[in-house]
C-alpha cells in the first residue's frame, strides 16, 4: 500500500533527485560524495544495536536480517529516495558494552536512527544516554516496563511490547480453562518479576488464587531438578513458566524426565515457548499452551506472506524477534517517509512516530502515543506439528487488544 | 517425606555429576600444579560433540566413547605444544592466562561450528523412565549417574593407590626431578595426566548434556562449579573432590528446593565456611593453600 502512496506523491523534487542520481552515476563518483552534510542526498544511516556473540547472538541475527528484509526486500534499500546504510554493533548482551556501542553509533558513526536492543538490561543501561543525546531509538524486543512508565523519554519507542503486556490477558482465560490455583515460576531477574506481577494482578482480578511462587536462579548453576520436585509438591492447578534460554531448556527437560506434566498443567510465557525453545525441547513440547503477540501458524495473510518471504530469502523460518524487528524497520521507514526523507530534526522525527499504523504480520498494529508502545492483539497459542515437520506455535484464539497502562496500577 | 527422598537423590545425582566434572580439574592441579581454566570449555565441547553424535548416529553410548577420544587427542596437542613451556609454581599467572585463552578460543570455535542456539540431548531411551526407589519414583538416568560417579571414584582410587602408574604419578607430585632421575619419563606422565583430565571433562560434558542442556555460555558456569568443588575438597585431592562434589551437590539441591533465591549464595557460603575452618580444603595437602 505504502509503495502506491509513494508513487502517487512523486513530486518535482523527487523527479529532480532521480535525474540528479542518473546524471551523477554517469559523471564521476566524486560528484556524489561532494554533497553537503545534513542534506537529504546523503544515505540514511541506521545503527543496529544487537548481540552478535554469546547466547543471544541468534536473536540478534534474526533482528538484523528481518530489518533488511523490510528495507532491502520491500523498499529496494531506499527510504524516501535516500539510500540506507547499516552500521551494526555487538552489545554482547552486556549493559556496559551496550552503552559504549550506543555512544559509538551516535558520536562516531553519526547514525540517523538507532534500532534493536534485545535485553532489558541493555535498554535500561542506555536509556539515560539516549535521552541526553536526543537520538531516536526503536526497540525491537527489550520489554522493561519502566521505559514506558517512569523512565519514559520521547526518544525511545518500542515495536515490541512491555513485559506487562505479556500476561495482561491470558490469566483470565486460564482461570476459566486451566483452574483457579496457580504458581508463577519465573526467572529471578527484572523481566521475570514484571511478567509475574502482571500475571498475578490479572489472575487475582479474575478470581484466582496464587498459591506460591518459585524464583528460578539465574544462572541456574547446576541441576534444575530440585525446582521441579518443589513445583510438583505444590497444590495448584497449573504453573506459569517464564524461564528463557539454556536455563529453560534444562528445566523443561528435567520436568519431562520427572513426569511433572502428569501432575500439574503448564502455561508458558513467550520466553519459554518461542520457536527456538520449541526446537530445543523436542517432541515433548507438543501441546504447550502459551500466549504472545505473534504465532507462526495463523490466518493473518500478512503473516503467512512474511513467513514465506523470510524462508525464501534466508532459507529459515522467522522467529518472534524477526517479526518485531520487521515491524520496527517498517516504523522507521514510515516515519522517514512522513518527513520526506528529512532526518535532520529529531523532534520532528519523534512527532512523526505518533499514530503510525499498519497491517503487521502480528495483525492490526498501531503505535500508542501515550506509552510509545504498540497497541496490538494478543493471542492464545498451542505448539503443534506443522506441515514442515517442525513444532510451531499456532493461534487458538485472539485474546484481545493490549496496550500498556502507562503506570504501575495493574502490576 | 517423599519430597525429601527425591531431593536427597537429586543431591546425590547432582554431586556425582559434579565429581566427574571436577575430578579432572583436581587431578591436573594435583599432579601438574596447573590451574586449568579451559576445563569448562572441554566440558562444553564434550556436550556439543555428544549432541552431534546422538543426532547423527542415534547412540548416546557411542557419544560417551567418541567425545573423550577426540578431545583427548586435542588435549594431547594442547599439553605438548602450549602448556609444556609453562610448568612450575612460578608460572601460575602465565598458566591462568594461557588456559583462559584456550577456553575463549575453544568457545569461539564451538560458536562457529554449532552456532549459539540452545540445544538439548535426550538421555538414552533405555534410561529415560522412572523407577521405584526408596519409595519414590525417580528418573533412571539420574540414578545411573549416581552409580557411575561412585564407580568412577572407586576405580580412580584403586588406580591411584594400588597400581604402578598410580605410584609413579604420586611420586611425580612429591618430587618430579627424583622420579625422572629414576629413569621415568616425567613429561610423558604429565602428558598422560593432562589428557586423562581433559577426557574426564569431556565425558562429564556428554553425561551432563541431558541434565544441564547445552548453551554456549555454560562452559564458564561449569568451570566455576568445578573450581568451588575442588577448593572445598582441597586442591589436588581426589578424595577431596569426591566429598566436595557431594557437599556442593547437596547444598545446591536443598538450596534450590527451599530458598531458590539464595541457592547461588549458599554454594559460596559453604565454600567460605570450609575455607575458614580448614584453609587448605577438607582433604587438601598442606602447602596447597
Amino acid at each position: 500500500m505504502k509503495e502506491n502512496k509513494l508513487s502517487l506523491k512523486v513530486t518535482r523534487r523527487d523527479f529532480l533527485k532521480t535525474a540528479a542520481l542518473v546524471g551523477g552515476a554517469a559523471a564521476a563518483p566524486a560528484f556524489l560524495t561532494s554533497c553537503g552534510p545534513g542534506g537529504t542526498d546523503k544515505p540514511i544511516k541506521i545503527g543496529m544495536l544487537v548481540p552478535n556473540s554469546g547466547p543471544f547472538a541468534t536473536n540478534g541475527e534474526d533482528t538484523t536480517t528481518a530489518i533488511k528484509l523490510w528495507i532491502d526486500g520491500h523498499l529496494g534499500g531506499e527510504i524516501a529516495g535516500r539510500k540506507v546504510e547499516y552500521v551494526e554493533e555487538d552489545t554482547e548482551t552486556n549493559p556496559e558494552v551496550g552503552l559504549q556501542k550506543a555512544r559509538k553509533l551516535v558520536e562516531q558513526d553519526e547514525v540517523d536512527v538507532l534500532v534493536g536492543v534485545i535485553s532489558s538490561g541493555v535498554l535500561m543501561a542506555i536509556r539515560d544516554y539516549i535521552h541526553e543525546a536526543q537520538k531516536l531509538l526503536v526497540v525491537t524486543n527489550a520489554g522493561a516496563n519502566a521505559i514506558s512508565r517512569g523512565l519514559k523519554t520521547p526518544y525511545i519507542w518500542r515495536a515490541s511490547m512491555t513485559n506487562w503486556m505479556d500476561s495482561a490477558l491470558w490469566p483470565y482465560w486460564a482461570y476459566e480453562n486451566l483452574g483457579t490455583r496457580a504458581i508463577p515460576v519465573v526467572l529471578d531477574y527484572t523481566a521475570g518479576y514484571e511478567v509475574r506481577d502482571s500475571m498475578v494482578y490479572a489472575f487475582q482480578d479474575a478470581g484466582g488464587t496464587i498459591v506460591d511462587e518459585v524464583l528460578v536462579p539465574f544462572p541456574v548453576m547446576g541441576d534444575p531438578a530440585p525446582l521441579i520436585t518443589d513445583i510438583a509438591s505444590k497444590d495448584a492447578d497449573f504453573f506459569y513458566l517464564f524461564n528463557p534460554g539454556g536455563n529453560g531448556v534444562s528445566f523443561f527437560q528435567a520436568a519431562v524426565e520427572f513426569g511433572l506434566f502428569d501432575q500439574i498443567q503448564m502455561f508458558a510465557a513467550e520466553g519459554s515457548s518461542s520457536e527456538d525453545m520449541l526446537a530445543a525441547y523436542g517432541d515433548p513440547a507438543e501441546g504447550i499452551k502459551s500466549s504472545w503477540n505473534w504465532s507462526f501458524i495463523d490466518d493473518i495473510p500478512e503473516n503467512q506472506a512474511f513467513i514465506k518471504e523470510h524462508i525464501d530469502t534466508y532459507s529459515q523460518p522467522p522467529t518472534s524477534y524477526s517479526v518485531q524487528a520487521y515491524d520496527a524497520a517498517r516504523i522507521i521507514s514510515t516515519m522517514i517517509e512522513r518527513l520526506e526523507g528529512d532526518t535532520s530534526d529529531v523532534n520532528a522525527m519523534v512527532d512523526a512516530m505518533a499514530g503510525i499504523s499498519f497491517a503487521s504480520p502480528r495483525g492490526p498494529f498501531t503505535l500508542d502515543e501515550k506509552t510509545q508502545n504498540p497497541r496490538q492483539n494478543w493471542y492464545l497459542r498451542e505448539a503443534v506439528r506443522h506441515t514442515d515437520g517442525q513444532l510451531h506455535q499456532k493461534t487458538l484464539l485472539t485474546l484481545g487488544e493490549v496496550v500498556d497502562p502507562g503506570d504501575d496500577s495493574k502490576g | 517425606m517423599d519430597n525429601f527422598t527425591i531431593q536427597f537423590l537429586n543431591g546425590l545425582a547432582n554431586g556425582m555429576l559434579l565429581f566427574v566434572m571436577a575430578a579432572g580439574l583436581s587431578l591436573i592441579f594435583g599432579q601438574m600444579n596447573v590451574v586449568n581454566l579451559s576445563h569448562g570449555a572441554f566440558y562444553l565441547i564434550g556436550s556439543y560433540i555428544g549432541y552431534t553424535v546422538v543426532n547423527r548416529f542415534g547412540s548416546f553410548w557411542l557419544a560417551l566413547l567418541i567425545a573423550p577420544l577426540i578431545v583427548g587427542i586435542l588435549g594431547y596437542f594442547i599439553e605438548r605444544y602450549l602448556l609444556r613451556g609453562f610448568y612450575g609454581g612460578k608460572n601460575h599467572l602465565k598458566q591462568v592466562l594461557l588456559t583462559f585463552g584456550i577456553a575463549i578460543s575453544l568457545t569461539a570455535v564451538i560458536e562457529w561450528v554449532w552456532g549459539t542456539l540452545n540445544l538439548a540431548v535426550q538421555p538414552p531411551a533405555i534410561l529415560s523412565r522412572l523407577i521405584p526407589i526408596l519409595g519414590v519414583q525417580y528418573p533412571l538416568y539420574r540414578f545411573s549417574l549416581i552409580i557411575f560417579g561412585v564407580l568412577l571414584a572407586l576405580g580412580m582410587w584403586l588406580i591411584w593407590e594400588r597400581t604402578r602408574i598410580g605410584a609413579i604419578v604420586r611420586a611425580g607430585v612429591s618430587d618430579a626431578k627424583m622420579v625422572s632421575g629414576l629413569g621415568i619419563n616425567i613429561e610423558r606422565v604429565f602428558a598422560g595426566v593432562f589428557v586423562f583430565g581433559t577426557m574426564l571433562a569431556t565425558l562429564s560434558g556428554v553425561l551432563g548434556a541431558p541434565i544441564y542442556s547445552i548453551s554456549i555460555d555454560l562452559g564458564f558456569e561449569i568451570l566455576i562449579l568445578a573450581i568451588v568443588v575442588v577448593v572445598i575438597g582441597g586442591l589436588g585431592s581426589l578424595t577431596g573432590a569426591f566429598w566436595g562434589a557431594l557437599i556442593i551437590g547437596m547444598a545446591n539441591t536443598f538450596g534450590k528446593a527451599f530458598i531458590p533465591e539464595f541457592s547461588l549464595f549458599i554454594i559460596f557460603a559453604v565454600m567460605a565456611i570450609v575455607l575458614l575452618v580448614k584453609p587448605s580444603g577438607l582433604f587438601g595437602l598442606e602447602g596447597f593453600e
